[in-house]
C-alpha cells in the first residue's frame, strides 16, 4: 500500500441520510492532510469513522498500521475531552492510566511540549478555549501516535492562540514526525500549515490537491486556496442547476 | 481492562460527587440516629410506630419499638431499607456515566480500545466501591449518632448477620447502579434514568408489577401457587433485600444472592450490548 490511509468507498447512513458517501481519500506518512468542506459536508463524520467512533455504514478504512492502527491514532474531534474539576496533569494522566503508560516525567515533557507546564494546579474548566484545545492535543499525543485527527482546533481561538496553534501543529509534524489530518474553515490558516488538501462536499470527494499544485495554478499564492475552494463549490452549484 | 480499572478508580477518588453524597448521607443518617435514639424526641415515638410495621430484612429484623435491647444492625436495617442510599447509588453510578460522555473524555478512551465492552464494564468496580463505602459510611454514622444511649444500647449483637446483610445490600445496590448505567447509556439522558432511580428505590415497578400479577391471578387461578413463589415483583427486580418476601432466613439468603446474580449479569449485559452496538458519540 502507498498511501499511509486510504478509504475504499467509505460510507455512512443515518436512517435515509447519506452523510459520507462512497468516500475515497489517500493520505501519505508525512502529510498534513486539510479537509475542507461547508457545514455539513460530512468532515466530522468522516474523522469519527477514522478513529473508532462511528462505524461505517458501508466500506472500508486501510492503513499502513496494520491491525493496530486505532491504538496509533491520536485525536481531537469537535472539543477537546477533559474533566473540567482535573487540572491537565490529572486529565492526562487519567488517559495514559487508561492504556497503561502512565509515566509522570512522559506528561510532564507532553504538558510542556504544548505549553502547559506552567499552571499546574489550575483546574482544566478554567482554562482558556486556546488552553484547553492545547490540552486536547496534549492528551492526543500520549502514547506517541504517528496519525493525529484535529477537528476544527482553531475554532474560536483569539490571534495569539491561532498563531501559537499553528506553530504546534507545524512542530508536531516536523520534529514528532506526525501525519496530521485537520479541518478548518479558516483557509487562510489552514493554507500555511497543510501540504495537502481534500475538499469534500454533501458526503463526497470532489478533489485531493497538493500545496505545490495549488502556488502552480494561481497567481496570488496567498489566496490561492480559496479561490481554489469557491472555483469548486461554484462549480458544483452549477452543476446541481 | 485492568488499565481502564486503575483509571476508573483513580478519577473515583477524585469525582466531587463521591464526596458530597458521601458527606450528605453521613450527616443525615448520624443525626438522624441521633434523634431516633433520643426517648425525649418526636422522631423516636414516630420510629418506634413505623417500626411497629415489623419489616423484615435478610437476617436482620427491626424490633418493634426501640428499647434498651435493639441492636446495632437492627437500627442500621431500619436506615438502609429508607431507600436513601439507594437513590444515591442510582444517581452517582448515573452521574459518573454522564460525566464521562458529556466532557467528552469518552473520545480518549476509544481511540486506544478496541475492546469497547470493557469501557463499560470497568465502571461496575467502581459503583460496587461507592455502595460499600456508603454502607460503612452509614454505619459509621448510625453508631455515633447512636452512643452514648446507655452502656449496652445499639451495640453489635451478632457480627456475621452484619456482615451478611452489609454484603448482600451492597451487591442489590450495585446491581441496580449497574441497571441506572444502562438505562444511562439507552436514554443517554440523565433525568429519565434518575426518575426510575427515584421510583425503583420506593419500588414502585414492583407494586406495578404486584398489581398485575394479581389480576393474572384473579384472571387464571391457577397460577396462584406458581405465582406465590417466582412472582418477578418479589424476585427478580427488587432492588432491597427487605422486599425479597418474609421466609426462613438460609432460603432468603439464597433468594437474595440469585436476585443479585440476576440482575448483575442481565443489567451488565443490556449495558455493555448497547454500548458497543451504537455509536459512541
Amino acid at each position: 500500500m502507498k498511501s499511509y490511509l486510504e478509504t475504499k468507498n467509505l460510507t455512512k447512513r443515518y436512517g435515509s441520510f447519506e452523510a459520507v458517501k462512497d468516500m475515497n481519500i489517500h493520505i501519505n506518512r508525512g502529510d498534513i492532510y486539510g479537509l475542507i468542506g461547508p457545514n455539513g459536508a460530512g468532515k466530522t463524520t468522516l474523522m469519527k469513522m477514522l478513529v473508532g467512533f462511528a462505524t461505517p455504514t458501508g466500506g472500508e478504512v486501510e492503513t499502513a498500521a496494520g491491525d493496530h492502527y486505532l491504538e496509533k491514532v491520536g485525536c481531537l474531534i469537535e472539543s477537546p475531552g477533559i474533566y473540567g474539576y482535573l487540572n491537565a496533569f490529572d486529565n492526562m494522566k487519567l488517559k495514559a492510566l487508561s492504556m497503561g503508560m502512565y509515566d509522570e516525567k512522559e506528561i510532564r515533557s507532553i504538558l510542556d511540549f504544548v505549553g502547559l507546564s506552567r499552571e499546574p494546579k489550575k483546574k482544566a474548566g478554567k482554562f482558556s478555549l486556546g488552553m484547553k484545545q492545547r490540552l486536547g492535543i496534549g492528551m492526543a499525543l500520549i502514547g506517541s501516535p504517528e496519525f493525529l485527527i484535529l477537528d476544527e482546533p482553531i475554532n474560536g481561538l483569539d490571534p495569539q492562540g491561532i498563531i501559537e496553534m499553528r506553530e504546534l501543529i507545524k512542530r508536531l509534524n516536523e520534529e514528532k514526525k506526525m501525519t496530521i489530518m485537520i479541518s478548518s474553515h479558516l483557509l487562510g490558516e489552514l493554507q500555511k500549515v497543510a501540504t495537502v488538501f481534500g475538499i469534500i462536499s454533501e458526503g463526497e470527494l470532489v478533489t485531493e490537491v497538493t500545496a505545490d499544485e495549488l502556488k502552480n495554478s494561481y497567481l496570488d499564492e496567498a489566496d490561492s486556496l480559496e479561490e481554489f475552494y469557491l472555483d469548486i463549490i461554484r462549480k458544483g452549484q452549477k452543476k446541481a442547476c | 481492562m485492568l488499565n481502564l480499572m486503575k483509571m476508573n478508580l483513580y478519577r473515583f477518588f477524585k469525582t466531587r460527587v463521591f464526596y458530597i453524597t458521601l458527606l450528605i448521607t453521613i450527616i443525615s443518617f448520624g443525626l438522624l440516629s441521633r434523634l431516633e435514639t433520643d426517648p425525649s424526641s418526636e422522631i423516636y415515638e414516630a420510629h418506634v410506630e413505623q417500626q411497629s410495621q415489623n419489616e423484615e430484612h435478610v437476617g436482620i429484623v427491626a424490633t418493634e419499638e426501640i428499647t434498651a435491647e435493639t441492636s446495632l444492625e437492627e437500627l442500621y436495617a431500619s436506615f438502609t431499607a429508607s431507600g436513601f442510599i439507594l437513590i444515591m447509588v442510582g444517581v452517582f453510578a448515573i452521574v459518573y456515566t454522564e460525566e464521562e460522555r458529556k466532557s467528552g473524555f469518552l473520545k480518549n478512551l476509544l481511540t486506544t480500545r478496541k475492546e469497547k465492552k470493557n469501557i463499560f464494564l470497568t465502571k461496575i468496580p467502581v459503583v460496587f466501591l461507592y455502595t460499600l463505602i456508603m454502607f460503612l459510611g452509614s454505619l459509621l454514622a448510625i453508631r455515633l449518632g447512636s452512643l452514648g444511649r446507655g452502656p449496652g444500647m445499639y451495640a453489635v449483637q451478632s457480627i456475621s448477620s452484619l456482615i451478611s446483610f452489609t454484603v448482600l445490600e451492597v451487591l442489590l445496590h450495585t446491581a441496580f447502579g449497574i441497571a441506572m448505567m444502562a438505562f444511562y447509556e439507552i436514554t443517554r439522558n440523565t433525568i429519565i434514568p434518575i426518575m426510575l432511580a427515584i421510583f425503583g428505590s420506593a419500588n414502585l415497578h414492583g407494586m406495578l408489577l404486584d398489581m398485575l400479577e394479581r389480576k393474572l391471578v384473579s384472571m387464571r387461578p391457577s397460577l396462584a401457587g406458581f405465582m406465590e413463589k417466582y412472582a418477578l415483583s418479589r424476585n427478580l427486580i427488587v432492588t432491597k433485600a427487605n422486599y425479597l418476601g418474609d421466609i426462613e432466613i438460609p432460603f432468603s439468603h439464597m433468594n437474595v444472592i440469585i436476585v443479585i446474580m440476576v440482575g448483575l449479569v442481565i443489567y451488565s449485559a443490556m449495558g455493555t450490548l448497547i454500548f458497543t452496538k451504537r455509536d459512541t458519540i
